[in-house]
Parts: C-alpha cells; sequence; structure tokens
C-alpha cells in the first residue's frame, strides 16, 4: 500500500510540464529587497540609503523570536529603504538596490564561480561537520533560512529545541502542487547537496532519524535521491503517493511515521520536524559555502508556449517581468502553484525566499455560482475532516463562536473544497474570514 | 512601460471540472433505461405523463422565479427538468394529465421553491409531488397499466401480497428485471434501475452508500419477518428510490456515515410499512421521513476529524 495521509484529499491535473534543467536567470541591475518575506516580525533593516553593499551582506536583521535576517542579492548602493506594495498586494517595507555595471559584472563572474564548485561534488562534503547542533542554527539563523516550501516559516526557530526533542526529520520533496517542479529540478540536479543539507537539519534539530518523502510522480527525482542519501547513516528516501495536499505538514507526518498532529498542537508535539528540500539546499550552502539564502529555484509554468516552461534560479529581489515569458491573455499571475498561491498585483513585485513558482495562468469565462446542494464534496475532500459547507456558512453569517467551536482553526486552507465545490462556491474565501474573525 | 493589467483572486485558483448542472445530466442519463423501458411497456399514455410532468416542472419553476422571486432564471441549472423526469417515473402511466401537472406544481412550487428553491428543501420534491397525489386521488394513483395491453389495468406485485392473492414468489424472477409487471413508469424494471445505478458509480456522481444501506435495512427486516428477500429488493419502488430519490444531494446527510445510517432506516422503514401498514408500498413516506431527520443526522454524525482535539489544559 502507498504511504499517505487517511482522510481527505484531491487529485488535480497535475501539469508538471516544465523542463527539470535549472537555467541561471542573470542577476538583475536593480532589486528590490522586501524587509519580510518570512512569517513573524519584519526585519530591520541595517543599511540605508546611499551605504554600499556587498552581494550577501546582511541588510535586514530578524527583529525578535520569529524573524529571519535579510540579505543582499547583488552588490551596489541602496537607492532608497522604503515602503511599498508587494506582490500580493500588502504594503511592506523594501531596500531598493541599484548595481553599476562594473559591480554587476563582477557578481555574475562570482556567482558562475560559485555554481560551477556546487556542481563538484569533491567540493563541500559537510558529512563530517564539526559544529554543535547550537552553532549549527545560529549558522542558519545567520543565513537567513525560511521555509521555502510556502509557508516562509523561519528554519532557526523551527530547529529550536523544547519540551519534546525530536526524533525525526522529515524532509518534504512532495511537492504535491500541480505545475511547480523547483523542488523536482533541485533533486535531481542537485540530489548530493540536498541529502547533506537534510544531514545538517537533522543534526540541528537533534534528530536521529531523518526521512526524504517525495511523491511518486517524481521516480527520476526518487532515483536520484535514493543514490546521493545512500552513503548517509540514518537516512531513507520514501515514496509517497501522489495526492493533494500530502505536503501538508500534518499529512505528511501521518503518511509518513503514522503519528497525527492534534488539533491546536504543533507538529513537534508528535517528535517531527519537516523542512522542504529547497530549505535543506539552503541550509547546505549556508553552511558549506557560508552563503547566505539570496536565491533560489523558481518554476516558471502556466499558459506560457512550451519552451519557455522552466526553472530559474533567480536572486531573491528580481521583478517578476524579468524572467523571460509570454504573458497570456487575461492572465493571472500567481506566487506559487495553483492551489494555494497567492496572485501577484504587478510584474514589477520582486521573487522573494518563498516563491516556489511563477504561474502564468489565462482565465477563462467566470463559472457561474450555484446554490449549495449539499452533495458533501467538499466533506470528503477536506483532508483535515472538517466541515468546509458549515465552515463557509459560519463565515457568511457571522458567527464566529460556532465556527471556533467546528474546529476552523484547523484549516490549513488547501483549497481542496474550493477545488472539489460543483458550485463553484468560494467555501474557503467563507472559511478564511471565520478563522480570522473567530480566534 | 504600460504594466500589463493582471487579474487578481484568491486561491484556489485550480477547479473541479464538476458542476452541479452536470450531475444533473449524469441523473438524467442514468434514467435513460427507466424511460426508455416504460415508453416501451406503457407507449402513448406514458409520454403524456412524461411530457406533462416535465414542461409543468420547468414552467412552475420559470414563473415563481419570474413573478415571485423577481431572480434570473435557474431553470439552467437543470435542478428542475430532473425533477420533473423522476416525478413521471414515480406515477402511474396513464393518469390524468391535469392530475400530474397538479402534481408538478406541488412538487416544484410547494415542496422547493417555498423552502427556497435549489439547495433550501427539507423533503424531496418529486416525492412530496407524489405522495400528494397518493393522498388526493388514491384510485388513479394506484390504477396501473397491464404493460403491452392497451387499457387493462391491474395490481402491483406488492398489492397482491399485501390482499393474500399472491404469494411474493410467485411471480418469478424475469418479471422483477425485465419490468413486464404493473407498477410506476420508472419503478417496474429492476434492470434498467440497476444500469443506472451502474452509470451513476463510475462517474461517481453517487456513492454506493445509500442504495446499498437501503437494501442491507430491508433486508434484514425481510429476514426477521420471514419475507423472500430478493422479490422484495426488486418489487414496488425500492429501486427507483434506493438509487435515484434516496441519494438526492440536497435532501440526504452530508458523511458516508450519516448516509449508512439514513439508508438503513429507510430500508427498515419501508419493511415495516410493507408487512405491517396500511399501504402496500413505503418507500416515499420512508425516504420522505428519513429526509426530515437529515438536518439531524448532520448535526449529530460529524466527519471523524484528522485528529482529537488537544487535552484542554487545565490548571
Amino acid at each position: 500500500m502507498r504511504l499517505t495521509f487517511k482522510k481527505g484529499g484531491i487529485h488535480p491535473a497535475e501539469n508538471k510540464t516544465a523542463s527539470t534543467r535549472i537555467e541561471m536567470q542573470p542577476l538583475p541591475m536593480t532589486v528590490c529587497v522586501p524587509l519580510s518575506q518570512h512569517i513573524g516580525a519584519p526585519a530591520e533593516p541595517t543599511a540605508r540609503r546611499g551605504d554600499k553593499v556587498e552581494r550577501g551582506q546582511l541588510i535586514g536583521r530578524a527583529a525578535g523570536t520569529v524573524s529571519a535576517n535579510v540579505h543582499a542579492p547583488i552588490s551596489g548602493t541602496v537607492a532608497s529603504v522604503d515602503n511599498a506594495v508587494l506582490a500580493d498586494g500588502r504594503p511592506g517595507r523594501v531596500v531598493i538596490i541599484k548595481a553599476d555595471e562594473e559591480s554587476h559584472a563582477a557578481d555574475t563572474a562570482a556567482r558562475e564561480e560559485y555554481w560551477k564548485k556546487v556542481a563538484d561534488s569533491s567540493f563541500g562534503d559537510t558529512s563530517n561537520d564539526p559544529h554543535t547542533p547550537e552553532e549549527l542554527r545560529d549558522m542558519i539563523l545567520g543565513a537567513g533560512i525560511s521555509g521555502m516550501g510556502g509557508a516562509t516559516f523561519p528554519t532557526h526557530v523551527k530547529l529550536k529545541t523544547g519540551a519534546v526533542k525530536p526524533d525525526i526529520m522529515i524532509i518534504n520533496g512532495c511537492e504535491c502542487e500541480p505545475y511547480l517542479m523547483c523542488d523536482d529540478a533541485l533533486m535531481r540536479n542537485y540530489a548530493l547537496r540536498v541529502v547533506q543539507g537534510s544531514q545538517l537539519l537533522a543534526r540541528a534539530a537533534g534528530a536521529e532519524k531523518t526521512i526524504i518523502a517525495i511523491e511518486d510522480n517524481k521516480p527520476e527525482a526518487i532515483d536520484a535521491m535514493r543514490k546521493a542519501a545512500a552513503a548517509f547513516d540514518g537516512m531513507e528516501v520514501v515514496a509517497v503517493k501522489t495526492k493533494y495536499p500530502q505536503g501538508g505538514e500534518k499529512q505528511l507526518i501521518a503518511a509518513v511515521t503514522g503519528r497525527y498532529v492534534a488539533s491546536g498542537a504543533l507538529p513537534i508535539s508528535t517528535g517531527v520536524v519537516v523542512d522542504n528540500v529547497a530549505t535543506a539546499f539552503a541550509v547546505w550552502q549556508a553552511v558549506a559555502t557560508s552563503t547566505p539564502l539570496i536565491e533560489r529555484v523558481i518554476t516558471v509554468t502556466g499558459d506560457i508556449p512550451a519552451p519557455e516552461r522552466k526553472n530559474y534560479l533567480t536572486a531573491t529581489g528580481t521583478p517578476l517581468s524579468e524572467l523571460p515569458f509570454t504573458l497570456p491573455e487575461n492572465a493571472k499571475a500567481i506566487l506559487g502553484g495553483p492551489m494555494m498561491g497567492r496572485c501577484a498585483v504587478n510584474l514589477d513585485a520582486p521573487v522573494t525566499k518563498g516563491t516556489s513558482g511563477l504561474l502564468l495562468k489565462s482565465t477563462g469565462a467566470k463559472r457561474t455560482v450555484y446554490p449549495c446542494i449539499r452533495c458533501g464534496a467538499c466533506v470528503d475532500v477536506c483532508p483535515m475532516g472538517l466541515e468546509p459547507y458549515l465552515l463557509a456558512t459560519y463565515g457568511r453569517l457571522h458567527r464566529w463562536d460556532d465556527a471556533r467551536q467546528a474546529d476552523v482553526a484547523d484549516c490549513l486552507e488547501c483549497g481542496s473544497c474550493s477545488y472539489a465545490c460543483p458550485s463553484n462556491r468560494p467555501i474557503l474565501d467563507f472559511i478564511r474570514i471565520a478563522k480570522k474573525r473567530s480566534r | 512601460m504600460e504594466t500589463p493589467r493582471l487579474i487578481f483572486s484568491t486561491s484556489p485558483h485550480d477547479h473541479t471540472k464538476r458542476t452541479t448542472p452536470g450531475a444533473m445530466f449524469h441523473v438524467l442519463v442514468a434514467l435513460l433505461p427507466a424511460i426508455a423501458v416504460s415508453l416501451w411497456y406503457f407507449r402513448l399514455p406514458a409520454l403524456g405523463v412524461l411530457l406533462v410532468s416535465v414542461l409543468s416542472c420547468l414552467a412552475v419553476e420559470w414563473a415563481v422565479t419570474r413573478f415571485m422571486f423577481k431572480r434570473p432564471s435557474t431553470l439552467a441549472d437543470g435542478s428542475a427538468l430532473l425533477t420533473g423526469v423522476l416525478l413521471a417515473l414515480n406515477l402511474p402511466a396513464g393518469l390524468p394529465l391535469w392530475m400530474t401537472a397538479a402534481g408538478a406544481v406541488i412538487a416544484i412550487g410547494v415542496a422547493k421553491l417555498a423552502f427556497g428553491g435549489l439547495g433550501c428543501n427539507v423533503f424531496n420534491p418529486a416525492l412530496v409531488g407524489r405522495v400528494f397525489l397518493l393522498i388526493s386521488f388514491p384510485v388513479a394513483m394506484t390504477t396501473f397499466p397491464v404493460p403491452l395491453a392497451d387499457g387493462v389495468t391491474g395490481p402491483t406485485l406488492l398489492t397482491s401480497v399485501k390482499l393474500g392473492t399472491m404469494s411474493p414468489d410467485e411471480l418469478g424472477m424475469m418479471p422483477l428485471l425485465s419490468g413486464d409487471m404493473g407498477g410506476s413508469m420508472g419503478e417496474v424494471s429492476a434492470a434498467a434501475l440497476l444500469l443506472g445505478f451502474a452509470y451513476l458509480l463510475c462517474v461517481r456522481v453517487i456513492s454506493w452508500h445509500i442504495p446499498v444501506s437501503i437494501v442491507a435495512g430491508l433486508a434484514v427486516v425481510d429476514l426477521i419477518a420471514g419475507y423472500p428477500v430478493i422479490p422484495d429488493i426488486l418489487s414496488g419502488g425500492l429501486l427507483l428510490g434506493a438509487i435515484f430519490m434516496a441519494t438526492d444531494y440536497v435532501t440526504s446527510p452530508m458523511t458516508r456515515r450519516g448516509m449508512l445510517l439514513y439508508g438503513v432506516l429507510i430500508g427498515m422503514l419501508t419493511a415495516v410499512i410493507r408487512r405491517w401498514g396500511a399501504y402496500p408500498e413505503g418507500m416515499s413516506f420512508s425516504i420522505l421521513i428519513m429526509n426530515g431527520f437529515t438536518p439531524l443526522i448532520n448535526r449529530y454524525v460529524r466527519p471523524s476529524r484528522f485528529a482529537p482535539r488537544r487535552k484542554e489544559e487545565t490548571a
């Protein structure tokens, strides 16, 4: 029997048609770096207007417990530290850095040199890394790493030992969102680095066992990772069933370990820490090459010509419009996958640490909304065993107490209910309102 | 450079191809074998009842939404059409057409639109229409033409058994499957209904839970009462009700466990009415009774959560 979670789930069309090569997206001349690319408090800017900054230099320091450092993705001069409208339409502070010809050429050369080294497997072996778990956590904090699967939770906070000591580290390579292929590409091309980073993460968390979980629609990635992980003790690569939301933290823990995170509890209460494969890769970069998180792989895909569907190694802060693609008619520019991704309000918005993909979808005619016919499809597909139709009704009628009683807080906003509704009702939108207001 | 206009919406950005009118369409397709059988056996009167029922349902839906609700037409969702077909299949062929039309007015006007329209009704509209006719015009509603015999009418198997003029096994299997016996238009042929059931399962419009649990509930009571199970399943409105009426999304429970409870109780109630009630047939009554319990079932039979709630911290 294939490993998966028990309740609910959907099988949306996969549409994983992008090339699995990773192309280098040229460094931009101007970057717009948000100080909040993670969940929690925005970083405090440490650079001021007019400052000269080097590529990889700290420009924003983590403010408070749940926050992350931010670094300069290119060398240049800080043009401004200002408020701006971020990609998803919310306001936030950004640091704008402008490069000159000279610094741009130097950065580009250094970057090429660096990625040549990364590709050389004899370089950067971290299997006998001498750092203690505390030191590793500090390095992760220092490198400004936050979860790269989409939720962008600061990684060092997850690794902090609390009351429960984790025994299993799960590295999430499910990539259950349709369309996206950045994790697949990363695992195929840099399997060794992901495995090395996974080992470092497990050590930082104090977990003895590392399980790398990959959906079984990615056999090449599974093979590559199995080969790379063979030499490592306590490391296992498992194939899990292709079903959305297999990569949800609670769903993945259940599928791989059979442990269930109780309602209202944190995943760590089951003794498991989950991190994304791209996060593991970033951790290896931080520890082996002292490189902060300033670039990532993103998938550019959707309703664009097939040759344009590619994965790009992109500096954070790069405006979306610099990525090469033909904008379709009536386009939605979705940051992330089609299930949980957010729409970008404009294409000047920057790529951030959490941007796993830029999905360009051409939207057709508006779908007719019919009354709820109480078919129960939303109940069937809810991976948390909730009653989405009921929660949405509570949200619509402002019945916040009832929503709380019906466990609205358990909703992970995976969107399966809205996906499955034959009447096209905006179920998740009303649940989001109920979730927010019933807190 | 002019910034391109982007469309903004909340996630998810992908959607199933299933639609509400699509589900109605699938049910109509699944009813085609039963419709064909009834037209073959009962000929012109059956066609008359079918057409009048469908047209009246559509007309009532259109008129009420247009003139009383003053809302856009809801005919496109396909629900009124489906109710019209289901109502006809629950009536004897040869029912006076004005009675058929009256049933449609009650089904759509009272049972559905008075409650607020699609999705809001508590009781299955077609069955409310049928039961209204059964109570108002008991003779006409129990005058069943004999298949392929012009103008000849006869009792159903269940009626004969109730009157003690026939034993349940007497008819044999063939008429029960093919439908060569008296009964409502759509209920006579078990084979045609089972074909429709198989189709609905294949296209995943309904799950097995309600029909199977109804049959199981009926079988349990039959075994206790010492009544032959197979003829009881294949005769009367049991299969038509179990496959097409009780599975109506709007009036049946939301969870699988709720569906099982609902189905078993419908089956048992039907058997009890058939064995010990005043009527020879109890399927419509049982479904309507359990329709009334559906909100209660939804309230108490909840889906099991992903994991239990964390124990409240006590001071």
